[in-house]
């Protein structure tokens, strides 16, 4: 059955596969997964509407999948049932008289209470001019009492007006006005309660509340599963999946973070006493690249959801020091009575050999279709050029890339994948050689494609990229930007 | 640390074959209750090794856990609620956990063991 989507107006390429992501978790797609590793949904664009818009007709296979998307989903404004649309008041009503009355007058019933809503995008609507609207509508026949605070069915008419390219909204050529009936809508209380500048510990690099939902949605996490974050940190993407029912664990390399936070009443697990959810079932401290699993673990998580270091504001870093894996040293020997509360040195820990590190604890220890969530950053110049590449492996395959633009010279991107088949010997022996040829070139590795200075260079050093860029940016619209 | 993380561990010091299962030196253990899901615990029972379990267990002073343990077990609540508390339930807040190899202790603190090798055992 087609339905009208309506998307909050941010973070526009995480929308779609939000919704697909969900529609899976709720059982849209049966068993049927096939080759792919998800399943898809049929979209339409309404007449007249550019790809970037608000408002999207999906195919779902039910009222009650579509009312489950919508209360879980972050980017989902609501999900109605389309009674008419048109572009005039005159065709509008003809639409919504024309449609069926079996499919209206159940929700017209005298016994029934109701509210009408009017919204607007690309312009305002005053709210006398919203009542009139209202009033305009009297050709329904609606037997049941208005009820504003709780109703049974909630109606809403939709209008977009040709507005051009502004107000961060896409361009609309000409108006467009819907009616329809809310089958489902976003929770709005969710981000107010988990925002950030209310959580009693905070890291630098703690992940949004918004997108770490969104994080947990592309991931399926749902009650009954464990999730794991190697890169834990605060514990804010963690936060996200146990308020979804997950059983969560995480690591970090970082023992002040994890251990001991900024105090008793301000660490890891106070965050999640804050929420009243259940804490994580465990924390560690341990270094991705010389992993503590057991040789034969496997299979063990549903779901690996992170934000590995960049190595632009916060670097990551692995076991062995500096000096030590430059050769400037050799190998030493703590000393035994030094070696209680010795703090191992650690190295820089390039982005390649980071992101191959998670690939490789993904493919051992993920549920064959569970899935790796992760960000991974890139430079915007690269893609003008179409230069970006993504990671990859062969148990893998890459579902969805949601870009979110940070600044003018990088942006991150959301990977989804799934895990489409078991870790083999092959598998097992190339990644073997891999950590062993990062390990002989440390040096390398760390020099090339160093992000960190790439976006932080000075200005002047991008002057003769300058005209390119511009000229760049003006094919991407001008309303993508850091919250678009 | 719990015995689900416990079961998971292993030390991977370089040269080291029979790093698996970790002793545990139990300082301070105390119980912490977890919301039974039947779900769960039958996903992670395939993916238990069982012998470690129990050691671990008696090591931490429960010792209601049955030696061996086959797959159709999980149908029973009883022991389900057994395998509920071995695995989540028990604590291990101070101690260690001791390589059956080289001997060598990972301490655990506040719960959490840390895990991270020292530059000579990279």
């Amino acid at each position: 059955m087609w339905y009208l989507c309506v998307f909050f107006h941010r973070l526009l390429d995480y929308r779609k596969p939000e919704v697909e992501s969900l529609a899976e978790l709720y059982g849209a797609f049966g068993d049927s997964d096939g080759v792919d590793g998800h399943g898809s949904l049929e979209w339409k664009l309404p007449q007249h509407h550019h790809p970037d818009s608000p408002f999207h007709f999906v195919n779902l296979p039910s009222e009650v999948v579509a009312r489950q998307i919508a209360n879980r989903s972050i980017l989902v404004k609501g999900i109605y049932e389309v009674w008419g649309d048109g572009s005039n008041y005159e065709e509008l009503e003809e639409a919504i008289r024309n449609y069926p009355d079996e499919l209206k007058l159940p929700y017209l019933t005298s016994e029934s209470t109701f509210k009408i809503t009017v919204d607007s995008f690309g312009k305002n609507i005053s709210s006398q001019e919203q009542s009139n609207r209202i009033q305009g509508l009297s050709y329904i026949p609606f037997k049941g009492r208005v009820n504003l605070k709780n109703p049974d069915h909630k109606f809403c008419l939709l209008e977009t007006d040709n507005y051009g390219s502004n107000n961060g909204l896409p361009p609309v050529v000409q108006r467009r006005l819907f009616f329809g009936r809310e089958v489902g809508a976003a929770d709005r209380k969710l981000l107010p309660t988990y925002q950030l500048k209310s959580r009693t510990y905070l890291g630098p690099t703690a992940m949004d509340a918004e997108v770490a939902f969104l994080m947990a949605n592309q991931a399926l996490v749902r009650q009954g599963k464990l999730v794991f974050d190697p890169f834990v940190g605060t514990g804010s993407i963690l936060i996200a999946a146990a308020h979804f029912g997950a059983m969560t664990m995480g690591a970090d390399i970082d023992i002040r973070v994890v251990r001991d936070g900024r105090g008793p009443e301000c660490n890891v697990w106070s965050n999640f006493k804050q929420y009243g959810l259940p804490p994580p079932i465990s924390l560690l401290r341990a270094d991705n690249n010389l992993p503590p699993w057991r040789p034969g673990l496997r299979e063990v998580f549903d779901a690996i959801i992170c934000d590995p270091p960049y190595g632009v504001r916060a670097g990551g870093r692995k076991s062995g020091g500096r000096k030590l894996l430059k050769g400037i040293v050799g190998p030493y020997t703590v000393p035994d009575d030094k070696r209680i509360d010795h703090i191992p040195s650690t190295a820089p820990y390039s982005l390649a050999e980071c992101v191959h590190d998670l690939l490789d604890l993904a493919a051992k220890m993920l549920v064959v279709r569970g899935r790796l969530v992760f960000f991974y950053p890139v430079l915007r110049e690269d893609e003008s050029n179409g230069e970006t590449r993504f990671p990859k492996h062969p148990c893998f395959k890459l579902i969805a890339v949601c870009e979110q633009i940070l600044s003018f010279r990088y942006s991150r991107v959301l990977l989804t994948m799934v895990k489409m088949g078991p870790y083999t010997k092959e598998v097992e022996e190339t990644a073997r050689l891999k950590h062993l040829e990062f390990k002989e070139n440390h040096l390398k590795w760390l020099e090339e494609g160093n992000l960190h200075s790439a976006v932080f260079s000075p200005a002047d050093t991008h002057l003769d990229l300058g005209e390119e860029s511009k000229f760049s940016k003006e094919l991407k619209p001008k309303y993508r930007g850091k919250y678009v | 640390m719990r015995l689900l993380t416990h079961n998971m561990l292993s030390c991977n010091i370089k040269g080291v074959t029979n790093g698996f299962p970790l002793r545990i030196e139990a300082e301070k253990v105390v119980e912490k209750q977890v919301d039974f899901n039947a779900d769960f615990l039958k996903n992670m029972f395939p993916k238990i090794e069982w012998k470690a379990l129990v050691a671990a267990a008696k090591s931490m002073g429960y010792t209601d856990l049955p030696d061996q343990a086959e797959s159709s077990m999980i149908d029973s609540e009883e022991f389900l609620k057994k395998f509920h508390h071995a695995l989540l339930q028990l604590h291990l807040e101070e101690g260690a956990l001791i390589c059956p190899e080289t001997g060598r202790r990972f301490p655990v603190n506040k719960g959490i063991p840390n895990m991270l090798l020292h530059e000579d055992e990279v």
